[in-house]
């Protein structure tokens, strides 16, 4: 299934309704997506994960940036990651770096 | 012209600019004068297109023929010049002549050039003062002497009048009238012949080299003769440093005669307050030589001396004086566990700093910025880099000392890398490491991308290699597969997507998100190469990695590398290599801090590891390459004066110079006096060559003299030229990106391993740790450094404190037994007889 990404905007908290394979293929477009959405103001950036089957390493690497990128004590939470994904997460240590959660 | 004979001034070179109005009996004295102490004597005019002309002169209208002309004179011919002397009488007035008042007369831009070659003497007497009214910039703020009728003209231009008959002013020599021109003939002779040996054109352009090589006998006579101090001239008290051989003590006067590094004569006077040392090591006490000092001032000896130059006399007062070794020919940094106990120094000053007294070490406390004394500031950013760096100090401390806590910290230190550093690319079968985290709140942040202006929003090739020295260095000793399994995976990161396969080598950078060398977000990072993409490899993990495992895929690619360095990095038309490229290898001149300019050490390095290649695969152009660097480098990057050696110069050359400039200052950075010492000590121990081992010990010297820091431990980022540690702004830290403990412990261990084995055929001791599950093969291979083939065998091999005989001497391998328990293997290593 192909790659799907909604973003929405309120008091500082960005989410992202994410679906499908985020492969090398769609990771510029989600690159370019969550760069725009980290913008200074924001406080939190959200991702529902539940409909995300595949997370490619390239997936992975847009979200590390867009953290590092982001102000100081920005968190990044990870809601209803599947299984597979979040092994490819912990395989990069980046789920020392968020907050993951089964349920919002 | 007039040929010259034999004398004080054989074989030099004077211009006379001339014109009508000159005055007889000044242009005959002068003719006489030079050509009777050997000088050839050149008369240059503006000639009008003419082959000669002829002048008269101002008293009887005698004629003179010139047919040299002054629009013809290049910079070469310009700079083979040791004066240029504007005469009495009207000759500078008419040679001031222009037809557009806007242009400079031909004469004046001849002068105006020599101005800027310090190397050639200005000398200008009574009225040829005219000449120099063009150009008044020249002159401004300088004392001279002139005419009496031409002192306002002088004050005029901004020089500073001085009521004598002769003046000299560094490259300015100035007389009163032509009734002088014989007090002004003797100075130009005297300056000319003292100042011989410092001009660098000579060479070039001269075919009969008319000095001998400096002796070591009292130069009393030299010093006499050498021109002012730059105190004297400017009436000013400043200090310094210098550094020298001794080569006469004259104890009635307290006066210290001194070879400099390039063979020029200096004097020191000694006072009733000098003080006197013998440099020390890192954890030693001070060891005071004052009370011994007049004993120990005896011919061949190398001493530092700090002190003052002063206006009045022109003397150089000593204040403190530093002997790098008990007696003459002895350095300190030869004793045989001279850099094995300054590594141990420096893991202690690093552990405190970064673990206290804790143990275990606890890397969560591990901070990148140190300040001078090892505190920690409020800086929460724990670089990849830094800690790889701390790692390779660690456990090179313990390959040389045994030291079961540095290795302690070396283990845990990888651990932490692998737990915290680490990306495990699984769709690509790669790993990369962050830049670091930011540790300041309850959960940690990566730092993905490198946070360095050079650098910034890409992965720069530079940090994922250091990210490999600490662990593989560890692997070295403890061959732990979980560590071998990382470095071949970063090492396919670098065949996947740094490499180019077209054109061969590494890029430097690639993008974050599709790890492309090309992408457009690398800005001036895009689809480039330089040094630390195609040489780092090497010194960094690369040899160390191929020692480790005997792997020839590793050599493989160390060969790549080093024939693309060979290929691409000399310049048939400059002594420095080439850095920077584009990624069909023409070269980049534009990268910013870079442009065209020269890190010396990066020169230096260069000459040491492709000495270390040609150990491993022979080639006539890699040690051709090396050695020819070691030659051209004492004279482009070290201070010739007070030793040591320089940071970043422009490699160019602009009209008139003959120093390359300094791009920001003429500091001295301790990883570049590493580079030196081991540049020098490498090629020495490969070819033997005296002149190379001189400048290993100079280099040495400096750094164990000015570098380390006794009173908070460690060593300095940066000294000033003079020695003076520098502590200001990001060069007083003790830990920042680059410092960590790499750079002075691979100094510790290199300069261990060519010094003994090598250089002074010594044994030499090393200690390795091999866990249960170490070295797949269970082969240990223990030969400490790519050495030349042969010249050091395994002697001796104990397994956790007994005799053990599985080993091979001439491969240096030991064949390890399989084991519940870690190993500790701890062997010697000898020079074979041959050797």
């Amino acid at each position: 299934m192909s790659f799907q990404a909604k973003v929405r905007s309120q008091d500082g908290v960005v989410t992202f309704r994410l679906a499908g394979e985020l492969d090398s293929r769609s990771a510029p477009r989600f690159h370019e997506m969550i760069t725009q959405a980290v913008v200074p103001a924001a406080r939190k950036l959200v991702l529902q994960m539940d409909e995300l089957s595949y997370m490619s390493s390239a997936g992975l690497r847009c979200l590390v940036y867009a953290h590092q990128r982001a102000g100081n004590g920005v968190d990044i939470e990870l809601v209803g990651t599947q299984p597979e994904v979040a092994e490819t997460i912990r395989l990069t240590g980046f789920d020392r770096s968020l907050i993951m959660r089964a349920h919002r | 012209m007039i040929d010259p004979v034999q004398g004080r001034l054989s074989g030099r070179r004077i211009a006379i600019l001339l014109e009508s109005g000159y005055v007889e009996a000044e242009l005959a004295y002068f003719e006489r004068r030079f050509a009777e102490e050997g000088a050839r004597v050149d008369f240059l005019s503006r000639l009008w297109g003419q082959r000669s002309l002829t002048f008269t002169g101002q008293d009887s209208h005698s004629l003179f023929t010139v047919d040299g002309d002054v629009e013809a004179v290049g910079d070469e011919q310009l700079a083979g010049y040791d004066a240029v002397i504007v005469p009495s009488g009207t000759v500078a007035d008419r040679l001031r002549y222009t037809e557009d008042v806007d242009e400079l007369a031909p004469a004046v831009q001849l002068l105006r050039r020599a101005f800027g070659m310090r190397s050639v003497l200005k000398a200008i007497i009574c009225h040829g003062m005219w000449l120099v009214s063009p150009i008044p910039e020249a002159v401004r703020g300088r004392r001279v002497t002139c005419h009496n009728n031409m002192v306002s003209d002088i004050r005029n231009m901004g020089a500073h009048y001085a009521d004598q008959d002769v003046v000299v002013d560094d490259d300015l020599v100035t007389a009163r009238s032509t009734d002088h021109c014989h007090l002004f003939a003797r100075t130009l002779i005297d300056l000319i012949a003292a100042r011989g040996e410092e001009r660098p054109y000579r060479a070039a352009v001269r075919t009969a080299p008319v000095r001998t090589a400096p002796v070591e006998t009292p130069v009393v006579e030299t010093v006499a003769a050498e021109p002012v101090a730059p105190a004297v001239r400017h009436g000013f008290t400043f200090s310094d440093l210098v550094a020298g051989y001794v080569t006469a003590y004259h104890p009635d006067r307290k006066l210290v005669d001194l070879r400099t590094s390039d063979g020029r004569a200096v004097r020191i006077t000694l006072t009733s307050t000098t003080s006197a040392e013998f440099l020390r090591n890192l954890g030693d006490p001070y060891l005071d030589a004052t009370a011994h000092l007049t004993g120990l001032l005896t011919s061949g000896r190398l001493l530092f001396a700090y002190g003052i130059h002063y206006p009045d006399q022109g003397g150089f007062e000593a204040k403190r004086i530093v002997f790098v070794g008990r007696t003459a020919g002895e350095y300190a940094a030869e004793e045989p566990d001279w850099w094995v106990r300054q590594i141990g120094e420096l893991a202690r000053f690093y552990r405190r700093a970064q673990f206290g007294d804790s143990t275990p070490v606890d890397y969560t406390d591990y901070r990148t910025m140190l300040r001078l004394g090892g505190d920690k500031s409020d800086h929460h950013v724990q670089e990849t880099d830094t800690i790889s760096r701390l790692v390779y100090g660690m456990a090179s401390s313990y390959l040389l000392t045994g030291n079961e806590d540095h290795l302690d910290v070396a283990e845990r230190g990888t651990e932490y890398l692998r737990a915290h550093m680490r990306f495990v690319d699984r769709d690509n079968d790669v790993v990369y490491w962050y830049h670091g985290i930011d540790v300041r709140g309850c959960q940690e942040k990566k730092l993905f991308t490198s946070e360095f202006g050079d650098d910034y929003d890409a992965i720069p090739i530079y940090e994922q290699i250091f990210g490999l020295v600490g662990p593989v260095q560890t692997f070295r000793v403890t061959g732990d597969p979980r560590i071998a399994d990382d470095i071949d995976a970063t090492v396919r990161l670098f065949h996947r997507f740094f490499r180019d396969r077209e054109n061969g080598g590494f890029f430097s950078h690639i993008d974050p998100i599709l790890l492309s060398p090309d992408h457009e977000s690398l800005g001036p990072n895009r689809a480039r190469k330089n040094w630390h993409s195609l040489g780092e490899h090497a010194p960094a993990y690369l040899i160390n990695l191929l020692l480790a495992t005997g792997d020839q895929r590793h050599a493989d690619m160390l060969e790549e590398c080093f024939d693309l360095v060979t290929k691409h990095f000399p310049d048939e038309t400059n002594p420095f290599v080439r850095e920077r490229f584009h990624g069909d290898w023409t070269p980049d001149t534009t990268w910013g801090w870079q442009q065209d300019r020269a890190v010396v050490g990066h020169n230096l390095k260069i000459a040491w590891n492709l000495m270390r290649m040609n150990a491993i695969r022979p080639k006539q152009s890699y040690r051709e390459f090396a050695e020819r660097l070691g030659r051209a480098m004492p004279a482009l990057g070290a201070d010739r004066q007070r030793l040591g050696w320089y940071d970043v110069v422009e490699r160019a050359l602009a009209e008139g110079q003959d120093t390359h400039r300094f791009v920001w200052h003429d500091r001295k950075a301790w990883w570049q006096q590493e580079q030196a010492i081991l540049a020098y000590l490498i090629l020495a121990a490969n070819t033997g060559d005296e002149e190379f081992l001189r400048q290993a010990r100079e280099s040495a010297a400096f750094y164990n003299a000015f570098f380390l820091d006794h009173d908070e431990g460690g060593v300095y980022f940066n000294v000033l030229a003079a020695g003076t540690p520098y502590l200001l702004g990001n060069e007083r830290l003790k830990g920042s990106h680059s410092m960590s403990m790499y750079h002075s412990a691979e100094l510790c261990y290199l300069a261990t391993v060519y010094g003994r084995l090598l250089l002074r055929g010594e044994p030499l001791t090393l200690h390795f740790r091999p866990r249960t599950d170490g070295f797949r093969d269970r082969v240990l291979r223990v030969a400490p450094d790519a050495l030349p083939a042969g010249r050091v065998r395994l002697d001796t091999v104990e397994l956790d404190g007994r005799p053990y005989a599985a080993f091979d001497p001439g491969e240096m391998t030991v064949k390890l037994p399989d084991s519940t328990e870690d190993l500790y293997v701890r062997v010697r290593l000898a020079p074979t007889d041959g050797g």
